[in-house]
Formats: C-alpha cells, sequence, structure tokens
C-alpha cells in the first residue's frame, strides 16, 4: 500500500535538515524513514536538566555511608589549611572527653587574650575539632583533594535568576553525569588512580585529626601545649593554673595519644616540623613583623648596594677629572715654560 | 491432623536451638585464636622506635594499639618517633615478668609474626602460672 502522506521533496528536506538543531525528530505516521542523517533521539543532550543540582549523578553510589565520608572528607581537606595528625591507642571516653574539655578551654584563652591584646575576634577556638578518621577513605579523600584539579568547573548559571542573560546557554550536563567534575565522579575516580599521597603511609592504624580553620601558630602551640606537652617549649599547664588537665582520665588519655605530624597548606610536616610551626612566637602577626623587618633591612642594603655604584662612578670620574685638570695645568705650565724656546 | 501438625513444627523448634548454639559455640572458639587479641598479662615493658613517615612502621604503629586501654598503668611503655628523613629500622623491645628480654624485628615480621612471638612466650608463662597454681 502506498503511504497516505508523500515522502517529503528535495527543498523540504532541506529545510527540515536545518531546522534539526532545535526541533527533534519529525515523526511520520507510516512507516518510512526520511534518509536524512537525523541523530536518535537518545543520543540528543536533554534541554533540561534531570537532576537537582544538589544530586548530581555520581560514580561512587551516594547512598553509602563511605560514599558520604569521602565526600565529608574532602571538604575538610579543602577548608582546613593546617591540620595535626594523632595515633590514639585505645582511648576511652572519658578520656576523649575530659581531652576535649582541656582542649576547648586552653583555645579560649587563646581568644580571649587575642581580644585583650586589641585584635579583632576570631573565635578561632570554636573551629577547631578533634576527630577519628577513617583513615582508607581519608586517604583516597587526600588524593582527591591534592591530585584532582579540574581544569573547567561546569559554570553555575541560574536560569530563574533575573540578571542571567536570556542569550546565555546553560551548561548541558550529559545524562550519565561524564562531564561531571565532583569529589565522587567518575574523573575524580580515575584522576586518583595508582598515585601514592606522601602521607599515605601514616594513614593505617588508629588516626585521629586535630584541625584548625586558619594557621594559626598561636592556638597550635596551645593545643600541643595540652594534647603533647615538651618541657621547655609547650609547657604542660601548671597544676594551680589549671587543675582540670591534671585529672586522671585526661592524664591517663594523653599517655595514648601518639603525635605524629602536620599538613600545613598542603605541605607534610614530621613531629619536629609540627612543633617548629607551633614554636613561631607571636603567630602569624610575629612572623608578619620579622618578614617586614627582614624586607626593610633588605631594602637598605639595596640602596647602599645600587647607590655604591653611582658613588663609585662619581668618585672615578671625579678623581679622573681632577687628575686631568692636574695635568691639563702642567701642560699649560710646560707650555709656557717651553714657547719661549721653540722660538 | 491440625494438632499433631502443630506438634511437629513444635519439635521442628526445639531442634533449631540446638543447632544454632552447636554452630555458634564453634565460631565462639575460633574467636578466640591468638590472631584476636595478644597475651598482654605478662608484659613489663614495650619500647618501640620507628619512623612514622616509612611505610614499615606500621607494624609498630599497630603494635602500639593492640595493648590494652589500661597498658599504661601495668607496663611501662616508651615510644620513640624518629624523623621523617630516618631510615632507620624500626622495632619491638620487650620485657616480660619472668625478666625474658625480646627485641623483634617489626618490619620483617608484620603485625602477626609480631604476635606470635609475643604469645609464644606468654603462653609458657601462662602454662607456669597454672602449674605453680597461682
Amino acid at each position: 500500500m502506498m503511504p497516505r502522506i508523500s515522502p517529503p521533496s528535495r527543498a523540504i528536506a532541506s529545510i527540515l535538515r536545518c531546522k534539526k538543531a532545535s526541533k527533534s525528530r519529525r515523526h511520520y505516521a507510516t512507516a518510512v524513514t526520511p534518509s536524512t542523517s537525523h541523530d536518535p533521539i537518545s543520543r540528543v543532550s536533554p534541554p533540561i536538566a534531570r537532576f537537582p543540582p544538589t544530586q548530581p549523578p555520581s560514580y561512587k553510589p551516594p547512598e553509602f555511608r563511605k560514599s558520604q565520608l569521602l565526600r565529608q572528607y574532602a571538604s575538610l581537606i579543602r577548608s582546613t589549611p593546617l591540620m595535626v595528625l594523632f595515633q590514639h591507642n585505645n582511648l576511652k571516653s572519658p578520656e576523649w572527653t575530659g581531652i576535649r574539655r582541656e582542649l576547648n578551654k586552653a583555645l579560649r584563652k587563646v581568644d580571649d587574650s587575642r581580644v585583650a591584646a586589641g585584635l579583632p575576634t576570631e573565635n578561632l577556638g570554636e573551629g577547631v575539632k578533634i576527630q577519628i578518621i577513617q583513615t582508607g577513605i581519608f586517604e583516597s579523600a587526600l588524593k582527591i583533594v591534592d591530585f584532582y584539579k579540574p581544569e573547567s568547573q561546569p559554570a553555575t548559571l541560574d536560569p530563574t535568576d533575573p540578571s542571567t542573560p536570556s542569550s546565555a546557554t546553560i551548561p548541558i550536563v550529559k545524562p550519565d553525569g561524564s562531564n561531571l567534575t565532583h569529589s565522587l565522579s567518575e574523573a575524580a575516580h580515575a584522576a586518583i588512580n595508582r598515585k601514592s599521597h606522601t602521607l599515605a603511609p601514616l594513614m593505617s592504624g588508629p588516626i585521629a585529626l586535630l584541625t584548625f580553620p586558619t594557621v594559626s601558630p598561636e592556638h597550635l602551640k596551645a593545643a600541643l601545649c595540652i594534647l603533647a606537652p615538651v618541657p621547655g617549649q609547650f609547657p604542660a599547664p601548671t597544676r594551680r593554673a589549671n587543675p582540670g588537665w591534671h585529672d586522671l582520665p585526661v592524664q591517663t588519655g594523653l599517655q595514648k595519644l601518639l603525635l605524629l605530624g602536620a599538613r600545613v597548606e598542603g605541605k607534610v610536616f614530621d613531629t619536629e616540623g609540627t612543633k617548629w610551626v607551633g614554636g613561631i612566637n607571636g603567630g602569624m602577626e610575629g612572623l608578619r613583623g620579622q618578614l617586614v623587618a627582614m624586607l626593610q633591612g633588605l631594602g637598605g642594603h639595596l640602596t647602599n648596594t645600587l647607590e655604591s655604584a653611582a658613588k663609585n662612578l662619581y668618585f672615578t670620574v671625579e678623581g679622573r677629572r681632577t687628575m686631568l685638570e692636574d695635568e691639563g695645568k702642567e701642560s699649560v705650565d710646560t707650555k709656557a715654560g717651553e714657547a719661549p724656546k721653540v722660538e | 491432623m491440625a494438632f499433631e501438625m502443630r506438634r511437629q513444627s513444635k519439635q521442628c523448634h526445639c531442634i533449631y536451638p540446638c543447632i544454632f548454639d552447636a554452630v555458634f559455640g564453634a565460631l565462639s572458639i575460633t574467636l578466640k585464636l591468638p590472631s584476636a587479641a595478644m597475651i598482654t598479662k605478662f608484659l613489663t615493658e614495650v619500647k618501640t622506635v620507628f619512623n612514622p613517615f616509612s611505610a614499615k612502621a606500621k607494624t609498630a604503629r599497630i603494635f602500639l594499639a593492640f595493648l590494652p586501654p589500661n597498658a599504661r598503668q601495668t607496663m611501662k611503655v616508651t615510644t620513640k618517633l624518629l624523623p621523617r628523613v630516618s631510615r632507620e629500622r624500626s622495632f619491638v623491645q620487650l620485657k616480660f615478668k619472668d625478666g625474658k628480654e625480646l627485641t623483634l624485628d617489626a618490619e620483617k615480621l608484620g603485625i602477626k609474626g609480631v604476635i606470635e612471638e609475643v604469645d609464644r612466650h606468654s603462653r609458657i608463662l601462662s602454662r607456669q602460672e597454672e602449674l605453680t597454681g597461682n
């Protein structure tokens, strides 16, 4: 039987082909298939996002606890420039409670002393936390943060925002999520494959993290005084100043807590390095003061050095000039003396 | 007829717990193998030296984690951390109640090997203790 609608003529077919970009393929009521090279519908990228913006499709199953822990650790590492690693050997819960209490108390004291010294209130002490981590998941989170640097972040355009130009193209995310760049994406998984992190050897056994929201040597020093006191450099609080620190649960807990190392601004430090960071006098302000003094000294030296070349030149030229003048005088004198002889 | 059925099913219920007991009893015996826990009763002194940034220091660190929570009250535990660049081997040094000293190469043995060595001597001591009746 002949189809009721005849296939489109050559001219109409070419018009249809031009419109392909905006319209999907045209359907016919009959079994006639057009010979044009239309993409099948399944390969056309969807014009609207098929998932909520907070739940992009992910490579690792998001409903598992370990996937969520990975996300949590990655975000923790990204937001924490200073973290200290401890090994905790079978601490009991009263011991943890006591240690956290003493730590909070010491950090609050640092905050108060900063306010008393006239510095702006930051309340860093509230952001400092000590927590136990799952080492394997934390290791891969470290690798994701340090090795996976997606070049192009998919732009976040909000089509409902009136300031968005109507001509702006909303970035199309492929339905399988292969061009997503979040921590659980396939790209992140591929980027960390067969790489080892500097902190990887530490990631075994029971590990606890002490995290700081900013690099603050003062707070680190206060924390080390509580958690890993060294007589002299990091003196433990005295019994009179802080009797709570000398409680039995705190003391037994601290004996079992072992300082292993630190990660400061992406760099890994061992025990000595951690103590060096904690031992910077006067915190970041002190460090800046030292730097300014050093640069000022350097500037003085630099001007002296630069000036010295000019001065040398001046003295040389001046010396030469006086020499020439002297010679000129001498020659004039000799000429004056010789002249009558020639005549 | 229905009564008969119920009686049979009741009997079945009676049989199952016996089987479960047998199975779980066997399981609990297997869980008491030395690999699960170390006999720390006879240790008086533990000394470990390791560089935490070496991958082979894992054994020494995990050994410390195997000591019970009250270990510091019953024995003397000293830990020395080497600097990051150090190439020295990590080891575990032990002293038992009878005065025997043991130095274990943690890098070669692995945690299972270390525990095996500790338990080997601890079992001798526990047997002696049982025989003397203390």
